[in-house]
């Protein structure tokens, strides 16, 4: 798949995960690995950039909590401003698929 | 490779050495969490740690990527630029001051306005948000003073002689930056937040401004423009309201009106005192309120005649007689007010007969030392205060294109520090650089109408090239500070926690 594609992509389940709760990294993938049924299954450091990615954005915010097992960690916040970002990609992913699905059925050529 | 070596590769890549230990803790938590679940899946914990780290993938890819989002914004060029601009307005300040005993008074203030520069850009910002809470107080202390002798000068219980009026003036160019950071010092930030920090701020300008009105206006006008134009870069950045969106028609209105009238109130505040509005009356028509050669509105006048009469290069071309007509206030007073123009010492054969004629003139007239055989044009120019005619002075001695050259220079100087703000992405940051950046830009484009005949209150100075000993320290604050914010904007994520409303939240 193209690149910016695939980085369109997980930092859009990145914020659709953080949509409903903060969370933080290891969370994220192992929500993401559940959800997707082992699809998704990303080289795990990778994540880390795209978070601080997202973060410089100002589209989550982080918070050094500690978690119910005692651990210190650090959660991501999704802000305003990353759920209207949420808005954008979710309308870019879609115009996406749509191409997609439309040269894959053969749409273009009826 | 173990999880220290992994975390070492990574750190390798990150250019800013004090993230290492946040990001080292993240990652390491990262693998050990995933080394427990394989140890509960039957490995052994060497066998774990080991599937842990290659699960994280190429470490230098990781640490080269974290360091592109992550890493200090530099501005050398910028940077070398201003303390070349600040060293030629020491220059230029050399050239225009009279006794060289004010030039070494000069000296000790741009040698450490350059050191506070660079003290700012490299540790302004994040010292300035570890300490925001003092500073405030600091500042809302000096501003409670600045009251109290208010208060005490109109009992009349005290007289204040001698003190600069510049510590009153950049005392209230400073309490804007209180304006950001009291909209993100609190964890909600809504319009009516932003009203009543508007209301707050235009009163406390008010309260001020009689302390010394000739001084304080154009300070009152520059701060409140600041705070105004904080404002609505906030709101097109959608940093006002607490979601960001303003969900119903009826909130988007209340927010909108609240804005506006936050808005309304520190533009509005400026021509609320009888004072205040005098100010503009001279800044708009400066002829109706000439009343002696010493007045500033005359200067204004001066400089609009000499304007129109300057070529676009080469400079302005007078006959002594029109220089003689000039310096002495002929040219204005002739057909108005003659006993204001200025005495010719050298009309008077000894100090006796000059003596009787200057103690018979009802006014106190002005006295020149030149006549038509000596005049210079240097003689005749506005230029009582140093150097507060920067520009017009090189438009009457080089023609307009160079004025406007000089002009242009400037202006590029502030396009390229706007474009540095603009690329500011942490809201706080963003806010306080804005705010410094308007500071400074309201403070020019006072002192550039200043030199085209349009003076409002007292002249500010030209932040980097005017003459100043306070100005030059609180301004080259300013710019540093801009430039600090700048730097650590992409390494500062840990600082935006504390402004953020999601917070205070709980696993």
């Amino acid at each position: 798949m193209d690149k910016r594609y695939t980085a369109l992509g997980t930092s859009m389940l990145v914020l659709k995960l953080l949509e409903k709760e903060p969370m933080y990294g290891y969370q994220i993938i192992k929500t993401l690995e559940q959800q997707s049924s082992q699809v998704f299954r990303l080289q795990e450091g990778t994540l880390y950039p795209i978070l601080h990615g997202l973060e410089q954005q100002g589209a989550v915010i982080s918070q050094t909590a500690s978690a119910p097992s005692g651990r210190i960690r650090k959660y991501y916040h999704i802000t305003p401003s990353g759920r209207k970002l949420l808005q954008e990609k979710l309308q870019e992913w879609e115009t996406y698929q749509t191409a997609v699905n439309q040269v894959i059925g053969g749409v273009l050529f009826e | 490779m173990n999880k220290q070596e992994f975390l070492d590769k990574v750190t390798d890549q990150i250019s800013y050495r004090p993230l290492h230990p946040e990001i080292r803790r993240e990652l390491e938590e990262h693998m050990e969490d995933r080394a427990a679940e394989y140890e509960a899946q039957g490995l052994s914990s060497q066998e774990a740690e080991q599937r842990a780290v290659e699960a994280m993938g190429d470490a230098v890819s990781i640490g080269v990527q974290i360091n592109a989002v992550r890493h200090l914004q530099k501005s050398p060029v910028l940077i070398f630029l201003t303390i070349a601009l600040l060293f030629s307005g020491c220059a230029a300040s050399a050239y225009m001051f009279w006794l060289p005993e004010q030039v070494a008074n000069g000296f000790l203030y741009y040698v450490p306005g350059a050191a506070v520069f660079l003290i700012t850009v490299y540790w302004g910002y994040p010292l300035f948000i570890r300490f925001r809470k003092p500073i405030a107080l600091v500042i809302g202390a000096v501003l409670g003073a600045l009251m109290l002798i208010r208060m005490l000068l109109c009992a009349g219980l005290i007289t204040i002689w001698g003190m600069s009026p510049s510590f009153y003036y950049f005392s209230l160019l400073s309490a804007a930056l209180l304006f950001p950071l009291s909209l993100y010092g609190i964890c909600r930030r809504s319009p009516l937040r932003f009203f009543l920090a508007s209301a707050g701020f235009a009163f406390l300008c008010l309260a001020c401004y009689p302390l010394n009105p000739f001084n304080l206006g154009s300070a009152c006008l520059i701060a409140n423009m600041a705070a105004a134009g904080t404002g609505i870069f906030m709101m097109a950045r959608g940093k006002l309201s607490l979601t960001g969106i303003s969900h119903s028609l009826r909130e988007k209105g209340i927010t909108g009106l609240l804005f506006l009238a936050g808005i309304g109130l520190l533009v509005g505040s400026n021509f609320l005192s009888p004072g205040q509005r005098r100010g503009w009356n001279y800044f708009l028509h400066p002829e109706k309120n000439i009343v002696s050669k010493w007045d500033d509105t005359y200067n204004s006048v001066l400089i609009k005649e000499l304007l129109s009469r300057t070529p676009a290069l080469g400079g302005i071309s007078l006959t002594p007689e029109e220089m003689m007509a000039y310096g002495t206030g002929e040219w204005y007073f002739a057909e108005r007010d003659p006993e204001q123009i200025s005495l010719v010492r050298s009309d008077y054969p000894d100090e006796e007969s000059f003596e009787q004629a200057w103690k018979a003139s009802s006014t106190f007239r002005g006295i020149v030392y030149y006549n038509e055989t000596n005049v210079i044009l240097y003689d005749i120019l506005p230029q009582h205060y140093h150097n507060n005619y920067l520009i017009s002075l090189l438009i009457f001695q080089y023609g307009w294109i160079p004025g406007l050259l000089f002009l242009g220079l400037i202006g590029g100087y502030y396009l390229c520090l706007f474009s540095r703000i603009g690329k500011i992405r942490q809201p706080l940051a963003s806010s306080l650089a804005f705010c410094c950046g308007l500071l400074l830009l309201g403070q020019t484009i006072l002192y550039v109408l200043g030199n085209f005949g349009f003076q409002y209150h007292a002249f500010p100075v030209l932040p980097l090239l005017s003459e100043g000993r306070v100005s030059i320290m609180v301004n080259m604050f300013f710019l540093g500070f801009i430039f600090s914010a700048y730097r650590y904007d992409r390494v500062s994520g840990f600082f935006t926690h504390v402004f953020t409303e999601a917070l205070p939240w709980q696993p």
